[in-house]
């Protein structure tokens, strides 16, 4: 799956970092990647066990993670998933659900791409 | 407490702000805390991190952050849940909190608004933003910060100066009012006084009406002012002095719109003031005034004395071997004494107040002052006589000698006398003092327990006066005195138109004394009028005995004093008279004095009238004197004048008396009114007088006041006589 990264959240980042500080982007794509995968599973629990609550609070925090790095795509698809758990949907949520894996990945495979042409 | 909390506690007093203000940020996103860690550390922010509320609690418990940014929604515990409980914290009250939430998440805006939350970002979170956000935000939290310090330092001035502020609405009659303000009065914030009105209902009358007034007419005037009253504290019943202070203020339109003021709770100020007035201005031993109040007193004493031209005395006095009870008995005894001293001295100056002419006018009050030591001065504020002074300064010996019980023994002290007169004794406060200190000196040379006035003639003439009197009221008793009688006859016939009744007193050593000697002394003393009583029913009796002894009846003529007039039931006494004598009340003449009749106009008519009404004759003694005027003669029912004899005696000599004799003459018999000339020495007096027409005539030509006997034998021959006399006719 070809996901594509907003390039004003990444030169946002870049804007943050500073002089002399270990580099801020690899440091919050690092954390993206290592933090989301607990965070999608914590969600997927919770559409397997019907834990709308579980659902909700995992998609508010991944929406905002994914935004921060500009994998925009899979941000918009938390946000929708965030209000399906929060109207208790459940069917919606578990169609919503079953592509946020594919988008994660997709996003990652971008990140690396873009850091590792950047350097 | 650690080092590092007590100085971040001492960063953060009122008004001051930490080098470089510490942020918590409270987010379960590490990239979010990540990102704006940078951020803020650029902006000059120290950052400290906390990943869930329960989290935040204790990093902000442990470094008092200037400001909280706090995500909403987390793991363990939440936002909302962590700005309660900080909220709740005595640190967490005002610290400012920026809460993050959805940007579509509107429920979450209004929630935290509702906990407490200062302000709100929506995410994703613009981090060049943030801390332009946070800088304006601590920057307003100053300004807060600074406005509740002045509050609270404006309150407490305000508590401890005891004064409130206030300002009335002049539209809505409104009152809004700081804290002090209910506390002075008593009153809860937003209970009792919420208009003006209600206001000035808590002040006690007579104050209110001032207040009232005052503040009507300031409104009315568009001036400042102030006032003192009292209230009555609803906290505890406490009476509170309360000073106000106010001022009218305009709108930026022009119009007057509020009256600003304070109230100032000087109820301790007044006390100690009075305390100190107090301190300086009584005696701490007897309560009396001391010597810088009786100077005072002396001082307003004089300036009356001065403009009245009134009397006054001071009586200078010292106790008699008051220093031996002090050696024998000890200061506590001593200042017993002394004491029990004042307080007889104060009531004998307040049984003697009669003795004032105007008990009213404070200027003229008495006053019992102690000087030090056993000195004591008492001054009396207007006397009439010297021997009021005279007396009070018995009656003081008197009653100061009269043993004291102090603790278990009986003590007995005497106290010397110096009395000074004003105005003979001194015209200043010195003057008068010094006088009576000598005359007390005096006094102690001639033995001690007794007094003695400055002057050697004012003593003399106050014991002899105080003599006479006592004298006098004897006399009455002992029947001292006797009855003269003086013929009067009618010119032109010469028959016998009537006796004068005339006082004599046999004093036991003085001998023979005339009226002139003591009738002023008995009209001074108020002896007149048992004097009168007695001098009306004697010779009452002694007319009816005559007649009854077969006398053909004739008037007999009684004077009548002023004293007598004014001060008793003169009507009562003359009825009494006749009741007593049995005698025909139309042979009863009461002679008055011009001048007595001038006192009183209207008085003195309807006594007249009175006396007519009884039946008795009236006439006016000394005419020509007085300045009666012509219209009220018209409407005295009186019948009869008696010329002064100043007029007759010159009347053959001197023209001027000879004309105004004649207007008498003339204007009695044009009012119907029988003229008798008094002072008749001489035959050719008695030929003009009776050339003029004159009705009566008495004096010496026709006989000296005679006693009962020699009146009897003059009685018995003066048929021939007159006859002789008048044989010319």
């Amino acid at each position: 799956m070809t996901v594509s990264i907003d390039e004003n959240a990444l030169k946002a980042i870049a804007a943050l970092q500073r002089p002399g500080k270990p580099d801020l982007l690899t440091r919050i794509v690092g954390l993206f990647k290592s933090e989301s995968p607990k965070t999608i599973a914590s969600m997927l629990e919770g559409i397997d066990s019907a834990d709308m609550e579980a659902v909700r609070v995992a998609a508010h925090t991944l929406k905002s993670s994914s935004a921060y790095v500009g994998a925009l795509e899979l941000s918009e698809r938390c946000k929708e998933l965030e209000r399906a758990a929060h109207d208790q949907n459940f069917p919606a949520c578990m169609a919503l659900g079953d592509s946020v894996e594919d988008l994660f990945q997709g996003s990652v495979n971008a990140l690396d791409q873009r850091i590792s042409k950047a350097a | 407490m650690t080092p590092e909390l007590s100085k971040s506690m001492q960063m953060v007093a009122p008004g001051m702000q930490r080098e470089r203000p510490i942020v918590l940020h409270v987010d379960d996103d590490i990239a979010s805390l990540m990102m704006a860690e940078g951020a803020l550390e650029d902006a000059g922010f120290d950052v400290i991190q906390a990943a869930d509320g329960q989290e935040a609690i204790e990093r902000f418990k442990e470094h008092e952050p200037d400001l909280i940014i706090m995500d909403a929604v987390m793991p363990v515990m939440d936002g909302f849940e962590a700005i309660s409980t900080i909220r709740e914290l005595s640190i967490g009250a005002h610290v400012p909190i920026l809460m993050i939430t959805g940007l579509d998440d509107l429920d979450s805006i209004t929630r935290a608004y509702d906990i407490g939350a200062t302000d709100f970002l929506t995410k994703p979170i613009n981090f060049f933003i943030l801390p332009h956000r946070v800088q304006y935000m601590l920057r307003s939290k100053l300004t807060a910060d600074a406005l509740r310090s002045s509050q609270s330092k404006l309150d407490n001035a305000q508590r401890i100066a005891r004064l409130g502020n206030w300002d009335w609405c002049l539209c809505t009659n409104e009152l809004s009012w700081s804290r002090e303000f209910g506390r002075i009065l008593g009153v809860e914030e937003g209970a009792g006084i919420a208009t003006w009105a209600e206001f000035i209902n808590c002040i006690e009358e007579p104050d209110r009406t001032n207040v009232r007034l005052l503040s009507e007419q300031s409104v009315e005037e568009k001036l400042p002012f102030n006032v003192e009253f009292s209230v009555v504290s609803r906290f505890d019943d406490s009476v509170r002095r309360i000073r106000l202070e106010a001022e009218p203020h305009a709108q930026e339109s022009g119009e007057w719109a509020y009256m600003l003021g304070t109230i100032q709770d000087i109820t301790e100020r007044t006390n100690a003031q009075k305390q100190i007035h107090n301190l300086a201005y009584y005696d701490l031993v007897t309560g009396l005034p001391n010597r810088a109040q009786l100077t005072e007193q002396l001082r307003y004493t004089l300036k009356s004395s001065k403009r009245n031209d009134t009397k006054f005395a001071v009586l200078f006095l010292d106790l008699d071997h008051f220093k031996q009870v002090n050696d024998t008995l000890g200061h506590d005894a001593g200042d017993d004494l002394l004491l029990q001293v004042a307080n007889r001295l104060t009531s004998v100056v307040r049984e003697s107040d009669m003795i004032s002419s105007n008990d009213n006018d404070p200027e003229s009050q008495h006053t019992v002052a102690r000087l030090g030591g056993d000195e004591f001065v008492v001054l009396l504020g207007v006397i009439n006589r010297v021997e009021d002074a005279a007396r009070v300064a018995e009656r003081i010996a008197q009653s100061i000698s009269v043993p004291y019980d102090i603790g278990s023994s009986t003590v007995t002290v005497t106290t010397t006398i110096g009395i000074s007169v004003y105005p003979a004794d001194g015209d200043d406060t010195e003057s008068m003092m010094k006088s009576a200190d000598v005359a007390m000196y005096h006094a102690k040379e001639s033995g001690r327990n007794g007094y003695q006035f400055y002057s050697r003639d004012i003593h003399e003439q106050a014991l002899s006066r105080f003599s006479l009197e006592a004298d006098l009221r004897s006399a009455i008793e002992n029947k001292e005195l006797t009855l003269a009688f003086q013929p009067k006859v009618e010119m032109s016939t010469g028959r016998l138109a009537g006796v004068e009744a005339l006082t004599r007193w046999t004093h036991p050593e003085r001998g023979l004394m005339n009226p002139g000697e003591f009738i002023p002394l008995a009209e001074e003393t108020g002896l007149i009028i048992e004097l009168g009583r007695w001098v009306l029913r004697e010779s009452c009796k002694q007319m009816q005995l005559w007649i009854e002894a077969g006398w053909p009846p004739m008037t007999i003529a009684v004077n009548c004093s002023s004293v007598q007039f004014t001060k008793s039931d003169v009507i009562e006494d003359i009825n009494e008279a006749i009741q007593y004598s049995g005698l025909d009340p139309r042979l009863l003449e009461i002679e008055l004095t011009e001048s007595l009749l001038l006192q009183d106009g209207e008085k003195g008519i309807q006594i007249l009238s009175d006396m007519k009404a009884l039946g008795i004759q009236t006439s006016i003694d000394d005419f020509g004197t007085g300045f009666s005027s012509l219209s009220y003669l018209k409407r005295l029912p009186v019948d009869k004048l008696k010329i002064d004899q100043s007029f007759v005696k010159d009347l053959d000599k001197d023209s001027g008396d000879a004309a105004i004799v004649t207007a008498i003459i003339t204007l009695s018999h044009n009012l119907n009114l029988t003229v008798v000339a008094e002072g008749v020495e001489t035959q050719e007096q008695f030929d003009i007088l009776r050339g003029f027409k004159c009705n009566e005539a008495q004096g010496y030509l026709i006989s000296y006041p005679l006693d009962i006997e020699q009146f009897s034998l003059w009685l018995d021959s003066y048929r021939e006589q007159i006859l002789q006399k008048v044989s010319g006719l």
